[in-house]
């Protein structure tokens, strides 16, 4: 496996797991820190929204700074949202959640992740 | 001799007998009389009798009497359930964030104002009271902020503070401010849920601004939902939309209250708010069905009873957007409420999303939700709803 490959893996299986913390987190927590109105899932509540969100974003960033690949950890954190989608109760606009739900996950990661990149690369101990 | 004699000792005592019977009549009629005399009070005709300021009217007891259930989650996750029996019994269960059992309260009527009222804590002395009618009228949402206030503060040294029994010098506590989410179960299958949420500025009629703090209940039938309303606290405005009944949203704040009552006679709290909507919906409809109005325009079919039962899955639904409530407080919340209404009319559920062969009416309704989450995206967030949009 090249070393690109294997950046790719880990940053899948980082975004995967981030999400499957996040959401765990969450419905530990629902109703004492975010409100406890509907199911326990992260676009029901924007205090969710930002916890999971804040969540990608700080482990993007450092992911960026390691050189991993930012899309593949929005994919695998895409990937866990879908998983948990489908194995709640559902939705009536799932379509519509998971395209919402994507575009957040994937501006938040490769902006996080692009960042991590900027500050690996001006750093003074790179190269 | 002995004859008369005996039949005058008779006589005599039959007399007596009846002389203190009508004694005893005259003086309870009297005494009767003299409950009964007091002057009537009469109202000059056109004058408008309002209820106490502070206090709800007579309505609001009578809708509230056929609530069945009232679920009324705390902000620090104590939950009460609080039910009314068939003979007009109230058992409240308070429950903590884990779901143990904290208290119980149930109030048993005994007469035609009195109640007595038994609270058995899981921890501490139970205690039994009668209630003090004129001070309470003991209420699903009464009964579920008198435990959670009991188990709060505690329950020895009571006295009545207002409407609520808290103990002796403790300071009084503003339940309503605890409260986080209620959901009345009411007759006819009606459910209002009531959540809080801080709205961003918008124009909900022309020339009237509102922002702030809001309550939304957020009102359904069997699960479809029929009706939405939003409270703004800072701005004590009342907004509300039942489609198909109303022309848009309608707006009510305290201008539109002074000519009849002065401005708002209390202060909405969380059970009024759903049982407001409950009951717009009610009188609507009753004055539909009695054809004093027009026909229903864009009204969605109900599920019958009898096909709820069968099928209660295929209609069961959330108000709002599912899985993506966060956003029930913007426009788009329109576009799933719509959605919901269109599932429920063409009796569509989810998998008809890849299972377009199906039903084109589900088609539909799934296409019309996705081009009004386009449409809408672009607009300014500044109406409670698509109708109430000023300009």
């Amino acid at each position: 496996m090249t070393q690109n490959a294997a950046a790719r893996w880990f940053g899948f299986a980082v975004g995967l797991l981030t999400f499957v913390a996040a959401h765990a987190i969450e419905v530990a927590k629902w109703a004492v820190w975010f409100g406890g109105a509907h199911a326990p899932w992260f676009l029901n509540s924007g205090r969710a929204v930002i916890f999971t969100l804040g969540c990608l974003f700080v482990v993007s960033l450092i992911a960026g700074i390691l050189r991993w690949s930012g899309a593949a950890l929005a994919t695998g954190a895409a990937t866990a949202m879908t998983a948990v989608l489908f194995f709640g109760e559902g939705s009536t606009i799932f379509p519509i959640v998971l395209a919402a739900g994507g575009l957040l996950i994937a501006a938040t990661s490769l902006l996080g992740s692009w960042l991590g990149s900027e500050i690996s690369r001006l750093s003074p101990h790179s190269q | 001799m002995k004859t008369w004699m005996a039949s005058a000792v008779v006589i005599v005592v039959l007399a007596a007998g009846a002389w203190l019977k009508a004694g005893s009549a005259n003086s309870a009629a009297q005494a009767q009389g003299s409950q009964t005399s007091r002057p009537v009070q009469l109202v000059p005709a056109g004058e408008k009798q309002v209820g106490s300021p502070g206090e709800k009217g007579a309505t609001y007891y009578a809708l509230e009497a056929q609530t069945t259930r009232l679920t009324t989650r705390f902000r620090d996750g104590h939950v009460a359930v609080t039910e009314r029996g068939l003979v007009g019994d109230v058992h409240s269960t308070l429950r903590d964030l884990a779901g143990n059992d904290r208290a119980k309260l149930r109030l048993n009527r005994i007469d035609g104002g009195h109640d007595m009222v038994n609270y058995e804590p899981t921890e501490g002395s139970r205690f039994q009271a009668v209630s003090d009618p004129t001070l309470v009228k003991p209420t699903l949402d009464w009964a579920a902020r008198q435990v959670y206030g009991l188990v709060k503060d505690g329950a020895d040294n009571l006295v009545w503070d207002g409407a609520i029994m808290q103990r002796k010098n403790a300071p009084r506590r503003d339940v309503d401010i605890d409260v986080d989410t209620v959901e009345t179960n009411w007759a006819n299958g009606l459910t209002a849920r009531l959540s809080r949420s801080t709205y961003p500025r918008r124009q909900i009629s022309p020339g009237r601004f509102v922002e702030g703090p809001v309550m939304i209940s957020e009102l359904s039938q069997y699960g479809a939902p029929v009706g939405t309303g939003v409270y703004f606290e800072k701005d004590r405005v009342f907004a509300y939309t039942v489609p198909g009944f109303t022309a848009g949203a309608v707006v009510i704040g305290a201008d539109e209250l002074k000519a009849n009552y002065g401005g708002w006679p209390f202060t909405p709290d969380t059970t009024w708010l759903n049982l407001q909507m409950i009951a717009t919906y009610h009188f609507k409809t009753l004055i539909a069905k009695q054809g004093s109005v027009s026909a229903r325009i864009c009204e969605p079919s109900r599920p019958g009873l009898l096909a709820q039962f069968f099928a209660p899955t295929v209609y069961a639904n959330e108000a709002g957007c599912d899985d993506l409530h966060w956003l029930d407080g913007s426009i788009l919340r329109d576009c799933c409420d719509d959605h919901d209404r269109c599932y429920a009319k063409s009796g569509c559920d989810a998998n008809t999303w890849w299972q377009w062969w199906r039903s084109w009416s589900c088609d539909r309704c799934n296409m019309a939700v996705v081009g009004c989450f386009f449409a809408r995206a672009g607009l300014d967030d500044r109406c409670i709803t698509r109708q109430g949009c000023a300009g």
